[in-house]
This record gives C-alpha cells, sequence and structure tokens, in this order.
C-alpha cells in the first residue's frame, strides 16, 4: 500500500470548516426564509390591491346606482300619479250607474193597471254600493192590491237578471178611497210604495276584497 | 462541531433579530394588509346589496315607464272632453243645449256642491241639479241615454221623476249629476 502524505491537510480542514460555518448556513437559511416571505407578502399585496380596486369599482357603482336609485324613486313616484289618475279616472267612467236602462227596464215591467205617480233614485245609496228606488203609485183593476203584488214581484224577478240580489219590497200598501176610470169601467185602486233596491255590479266583489283584507290585517296593538 | 464564543453570540444575535423582523412581518406588514381586506370585505358586503336594491328600483320605473305613455293618453282624452274656463259658465248652457236638441225645451241647471277630488289629484267633483218641469217619460229615457252616451265624466246620482197634476202625460223630472272636472 502506497503511503500518501497531504502537505495540505491544514488547508483542506480549514476550507471544511469554512464551508460547515454554522453562522454562514444560519444566513442562508435567514435568506431563503426572508425570501420566501418577502414573495407571500407580494403575493398577498397583490390579492389585497385586486380586493381593493374591486371595492372602488363597487362603491363607484354604487354612487352611480344610488344616484339613478334616487331619481328612479321620484320618477316611481310621478309615474304612479299618473297611473293612479288615469286609473280611477276611467274607473269612474266604467263603473258609473246608467239610469236609461233602468227606465226602460220600468217601461216594459209596469203594467197597464199601474200608474206611477212618483220615482225617486238614488245612486248613492248604502256608500255607493247600490242604487235605491222609491215607487210611489195606483194599482187598480179587479184585485187592486193583488196588481201592486205582481208589479213587486215583477220588478224583483226582471230586475234580478240584470242585478244580482235585486230586491224590491213594500213600503206601504193601503186601499184608496178613490175609485179610476180604466177602460169606462170604475174601478177600487190601491196606493202603494215600493222600495227597489239594485246592488251595483262589483260593489259585492269590493266588499268582499276589502272583508278579505281587514281579516288579512294584522290585529291593532293596545 | 463547536461554535467558539463569538459565533455563539453572533447566532443568538441573529436570532434576535429574525425573531424581531419576523414580528415586524407579520404585524406591521401582513396584519394591516388582512385588516384592510377584511374591510373592503366588509364594505363590499354592505354595499353590494344596495346596488341590488338600486337595480331593481331602477328596473321597477322603467317596468312602470312603459305603462306610462298609454296612461298618459287616456288622461289626455279625458282632459279634452273637459272644455276651459269655469264650470259654471260653460255646463248650464250646455246641458240646456242638449235638452233641447233631445226635443226638452225647459232645462235649468244650477251649481249644488263642489269638492276637491282627494284621490284624483288636479279635479274636482262638481254637483248640479237638473230641473225638467215638463217632459214625456220617454222623451226622458232617450235624453237620459244620450246624455250617458255623450258625457263620460258625468254621473246621474240622483234622480227625481213626479208625475204633473195638470198633465199625466207630463212628468216633472230633477237630475242630480256629479261632474268631475280640471281644477
Amino acid at each position: 500500500m502506497a503511503l500518501h502524505i497531504d502537505l495540505y491537510h491544514e488547508l483542506r480542514a480549514e476550507n471544511r470548516a469554512r464551508k460547515r460555518d454554522p453562522l454562514k448556513l444560519a444566513m442562508l437559511g435567514l435568506l431563503l426564509v426572508a425570501l420566501g416571505l418577502i414573495g407571500y407578502y407580494g403575493v398577498r399585496l397583490k390579492q389585497v390591491s385586486t380586493v381593493r380596486s374591486k371595492g372602488v369599482e363597487m362603491e363607484n357603482e354604487w354612487k352611480m346606482m344610488g344616484e339613478k336609485q334616487e331619481k328612479a324613486k321620484a320618477r316611481e313616484i310621478e309615474l304612479n300619479a299618473l297611473l293612479k289618475t288615469s286609473d280611477l279616472l276611467v274607473d269612474r267612467i266604467e263603473k258609473r250607474f246608467y239610469w236609461a236602462p233602468v227606465l226602460g227596464q220600468f217601461l216594459k215591467t209596469v203594467p197597464r193597471e199601474v200608474q206611477i205617480v212618483k220615482f225617486e233614485g238614488d245612486a248613492t245609496a248604502d256608500g255607493s254600493k247600490k242604487c235605491a228606488i222609491t215607487l210611489q203609485g195606483v194599482s187598480t183593476g179587479t184585485e187592486p192590491r193583488t196588481a201592486a203584488e205582481i208589479l213587486r214581484t215583477n220588478l224583483a224577478g226582471d230586475f234580478g237578471q240584470r242585478f244580482a240580489k235585486a230586491t224590491a219590497t213594500f213600503k206601504a200598501l193601503e186601499d184608496s178611497n178613490d175609485t179610476v176610470v180604466v177602460d169606462g169601467h170604475k174601478r177600487a185602486a190601491a196606493l202603494f210604495t215600493i222600495n227597489l233596491d239594485l246592488p251595483k255590479p262589483g260593489a259585492a266583489a269590493a266588499a268582499a276584497a276589502a272583508a278579505r283584507t281587514a281579516a288579512n290585517a294584522p290585529p291593532k296593538k293596545r | 462541531m463547536k461554535l467558539n464564543k463569538t459565533e455563539t453570540q453572533r447566532l443568538a444575535l441573529g436570532g434576535l433579530l429574525g425573531v424581531g423582523l419576523l414580528y415586524v412581518y407579520f404585524y406591521m406588514l401582513l396584519g394591516p394588509l388582512a385588516a384592510t381586506e377584511k374591510r373592503v370585505h366588509a364594505a363590499m358586503a354592505e354595499t353590494a346589496p344596495k346596488i341590488a336594491e338600486a337595480k331593481a328600483q331602477v328596473d321597477k320605473t322603467q317596468s312602470i315607464e312603459a305603462k306610462a305613455p298609454a296612461a298618459q293618453k287616456t288622461l289626455n282624452r279625458i282632459k279634452a272632453l273637459i272644455p276651459d274656463g269655469a264650470p259654471v259658465a260653460w255646463f248650464p248652457p250646455r246641458v240646456q243645449e242638449f235638452f233641447k236638441r233631445q226635443g226638452i225645451e225647459k232645462a235649468t241647471t244650477r251649481l249644488s256642491n263642489e269638492i276637491a277630488e282627494k284621490e284624483i289629484p288636479g279635479f274636482r267633483k262638481i254637483t248640479w241639479a237638473i230641473d225638467l218641469p215638463q217632459v214625456g217619460f220617454l222623451t226622458l229615457g232617450h235624453a237620459l241615454t244620450e246624455l250617458e252616451n255623450e258625457e263620460p265624466l258625468l254621473e246621474i246620482v240622483n234622480l227625481q221623476i213626479e208625475a204633473v197634476k195638470e198633465n199625466p202625460e207630463l212628468s216633472h223630472a230633477i237630475l242630480t249629476v256629479a261632474t268631475t272636472l280640471r281644477q
């Protein structure tokens, strides 16, 4: 076995020692950690910057939309007033009570033996829910009271076809002391007063809707 | 491997410096970043529903806006039915003229009541009494048909017809009519 003499062993040992210098290694390690931390900070900075720009963008959008919202609210109030006015006027026109067909129906219903002396109609009765008509007249014939009763039932029946739940009731029915000449013959007469109630179309539905609203409304706190 | 005193001191100092730098890093660099992020997220979470609400409001107004032209047209048509000027100046002659056209010579119109329409701003309701002292029942029926057709803003609220004692063929009619007019 050949013998080797290392004349540089001291230098080599010193070199190895320098390479294993803990301070240097620690410094290298720290440098790596620092680089990692700086990199992470950069990533976080970028993330936060993105979020912040989104936030600014959203804030600007809100400023713009907020102004638009205010204008839209004001315009909505204005438009709603216009729509309400238009709807109410149209509603008022369409839901008027028409008297001409009522008078036409009377012409058909009142028989020859009856004369209407006074007619009084009120289309605003019961909070405008019905039309109340009062008829005063004279009935004659062999049975004047029967003639008046036929008129009452015919009124209820004929008007019932146009107005649901139309009612005709006698307010008064009495024999008259006077006689009436019909076809050259003297006939007994009866004086009558009939109340005819004609519920307006739509009033019942409106009342039902109001009742439903009242039933659904929360109870008042005391 | 053995550290000498100087190296140990250096390592300890380095360690202290490292801890200090880590503190600075986490609490003075990352901390404010996280706080800013949290604040911005909170602000965004607060703003997003407001923006959505604003957009919904704008959409709602646009949908109402679409109905407005038709309503405006209807309103203009209705307004066009109402003559300008004081109603007491034009309404009674108009009624008299109307009944003359229907063959009823005598018609007297009186203003009975005037109230502002609470539900319809800019409009008022005027009630008139129209007296027709002598009119045949059929003539009256035809006249009322025409009146109700020609005057959509007029409603007969009360009607009284009484037979004239001197002439059973004729009646005395009193009409109470309500008209919706501009203020």
